[in-house]
């Protein structure tokens, strides 16, 4: 059992058991291990359009509903088999990955800019502000992810930016919780003081001092954020509120393969593989990140 | 004997029963205050950044009818108005009325209460009973095979769309097996798929947070006293370090509770559950905007209503929380 360990988990235990034994920089094999396949997918994405992949859109009645090449009736043609209009799945997979990462990204980006904008003024200039941003944030916290943008997208209609927009408005209070605690501990720190003495306006010392304090928390945060914001766009064009025909995301192809999943299962096996796969390697991206860059990770 | 200034003042001088009572008032307000913001985030997201009317109908729609579907809805009077109506009205009760159904909005998320109910609750038991002793396990056997597998599971449980791993669980057990159903309901059979899928994510939570939360307090030097005296090793771990473990967790459930609603969404579309999650996706189908709006502003209260259970019920385990704080 114990020579069975991954390179990563024994720099893991090693860290949780005998901080002296440490490597330096624990963590950095996990990141290297789960960010360089993350990066690779990201690049084919982006570079779909030019990889020597069959053509998503290519309708072939005469194949229709092929299965993947290991299951009878499947061929190296369509080496994930095909949809009912004869598409190949692996070619719309990575079609489908264009938006869902770009869907991810964007409404992550969003959501940590709002986010730690507000949580560094409310952990900073504490007070009523802070009263009223702490309160916003536990009332945000309390509606159900999946209804407010159920509400939001029934009123407003469906497009990539109502999504994108609707996952950073959920996703905003996560960074703002975090961002406001970890700055109320940093505001008791002496160089703010001495700043904050040398008169170094309050903008200079949040955007300047502090930001970059908190950059390390900011950068595992979202990274973990990117892998819930994949689950909830998944959740959202599954009950046909997301990204809808002829757009595709995985979990459009989800919604679109579940009528047919009795005779071709493959059409929601991989969609739903491809997701869970990147949202692992995502999450244990943001475990290597915390265990790399924060210290504090590996006593716990 | 003299007489006692008060029969509730403890070796403290602090009024117990006062300060339990302070102590539900404050986080009853603090709920009330939470709720009143979300009703208007929720408000504001959806009626002054759209055109529900617009959406309800469809892009083909006559711009009168447009208007008098706004007209017949309040949608035309000015947002302050019917912001105020907005919250008048969901204080004393009134959810509107469901375009689609003819009926009362209430009447309607109540009809389907008792099935979500039953589901939740399922599916929270589950999660607690295998997360529980999963998270149990691996903590008394750190880096064991079992840990590291629970670690893997719960990564995987916590990494995958409910939904789709509904619909695997119904290809498998009730398409290729044929052992349960994929859909249906009133019997116990039919809730075992549903059930299992929702507890999904909530159970790789507990489980990690209790694996944590046991090697933390198994590291405490009461547990270290408790050794000495000779007490067993499963002696310990179930009657002392889980009572002090459990506390973390009992929150974690508190927050989950909208992870669950959420998830109740999509699980009761793939098993075709009749609860508040069908309501829902079929609310949002025939865009019965109202409905939607009035299935949000019983999430939120659901929610808010849980966690302040949840807070009293933390109150009452652990008597540090309720001491009134210094400075």
């Amino acid at each position: 059992m114990g020579e069975a360990l991954s390179p990563a988990a024994k720099a893991d235990s090693a860290a949780s058991t005998a901080p002296h034994r440490r490597v330096r920089h624990p963590g950095t094999v996990q990141v290297l291990a789960t960010g360089i396949p993350l990066l690779l997918l990201a690049a084919a994405a982006v570079a779909a359009p030019w990889l020597p992949i069959p053509d998503a859109g290519a309708i072939d009645l005469g194949s229709s509903l092929s299965p993947p090449v290991w299951a009878d009736g499947g061929g190296w043609d369509h080496v994930l088999g095909t949809d009912q209009l004869g598409r190949d799945l692996g070619a719309r997979l990575l079609w489908g990955a264009r938006l869902t990462l770009l869907i991810a990204f964007s409404s992550t980006i969003l959501g940590a800019i709002v986010g730690t904008t507000l949580g560094m003024l409310a952990g900073y200039v504490r007070g009523w502000t802070d009263f009223a941003i702490s309160r916003v944030i536990d009332a945000q916290l309390a509606i159900p992810f999946l209804l407010l943008a159920i509400t939001i997208m029934t009123a407003r209609g469906q497009s990539v930016g109502a999504i994108v927009a609707v996952l950073a408005i959920i996703g905003w209070a996560q960074y703002a919780r975090v961002i406001r605690s970890e700055v109320l501990t940093l505001r008791s720190r002496p160089f703010i003081l001495g700043l904050q003495i040398a008169g170094a306006s309050p903008a200079r010392i949040i955007f300047r001092h502090v930001l970059p304090n908190i950059a390390d928390t900011l950068l595992v945060l979202a990274t973990l954020q990117v892998g819930y914001v994949i689950l909830a766009e998944s959740a959202l064009s599954f009950i046909g509120l997301g990204v809808t025909s002829p757009d595709i995301s995985w979990g459009a192809m989800l919604a679109d393969g579940r009528e047919l999943m009795t005779s071709a299962w493959w059409l929601v096996a991989f969609p739903g593989l491809a997701i869970t796969l990147v949202v692992v390697l995502i999450s244990l991206l943001g475990d290597g990140l915390k265990a790399r860059y924060d210290p504090r990770a590996g006593a716990r | 004997m003299t007489a006692a200034p008060s029969s509730n003042v403890t070796a403290h001088g602090r009024r117990e029963i006062p300060a339990l009572g302070r102590f539900i008032a404050a986080r009853a307000a603090g709920g009330l205050l939470t709720l009143l913001l979300a009703l208007t985030i929720a408000f504001f997201l959806a009626r002054a950044a759209g055109d529900p009317a617009r959406q309800m109908l469809g892009s083909l729609a006559s711009d009168q009818a447009v208007a008098a579907l706004n007209r017949q809805l309040g949608y035309d009077r000015p947002l302050p108005v019917q912001y105020v109506s907005f919250i008048g009205d969901t204080l004393t009760g009134n959810f509107g009325e469901s375009l689609r159904y003819s009926r009362a909005n209430l009447a309607l998320i109540l009809d389907r209460f008792p099935a979500t109910l039953q589901l939740t609750a399922a599916a929270l038991l589950i999660a607690i009973v295998v997360g529980g002793l999963l998270g149990l396990l691996s903590a008394l056997r750190q880096g064991s095979l079992l840990d590291r597998i629970a670690n893997l599971g719960t990564l995987v449980l916590l990494s995958l769309p409910l939904f789709w791993l509904g619909l695997m669980l119904a290809e498998l057990f009730a398409v290729r097996f044929q052992l349960l159903p994929a859909g249906g309901y009133g019997e116990f059979r039919h809730l075992i798929l549903p059930a299992v899928t929702l507890s999904g994510y909530v159970l790789g939570q507990i489980a990690r947070l209790t694996r944590a939360s046991m090697i933390s307090v198994l590291r405490e030097p009461y547990i270290a006293l408790a050794r000495a005296h000779g007490i067993g090793a499963t002696r310990i771990a179930f009657v002392h370090a889980l009572r002090n473990a459990a506390l973390p967790v009992v929150t974690l459930i508190g927050v989950q509770s909208g992870m669950l609603m959420s998830g109740a969404v999509t699980v009761e579309f793939v098993f075709a559950w009749p609860g508040i999650g069908l309501l829902t996706t079929d609310a949002v189908l025939a865009r019965d905007v109202p409905l939607v709006q009035a299935l949000v502003v019983f999430g939120a209260i659901m929610f808010v209503a849980i966690n302040l259970v949840v807070d009293l019920a933390y109150a009452a385990i652990d008597p540090r929380i309720r001491a009134p704080r210094h400075g």
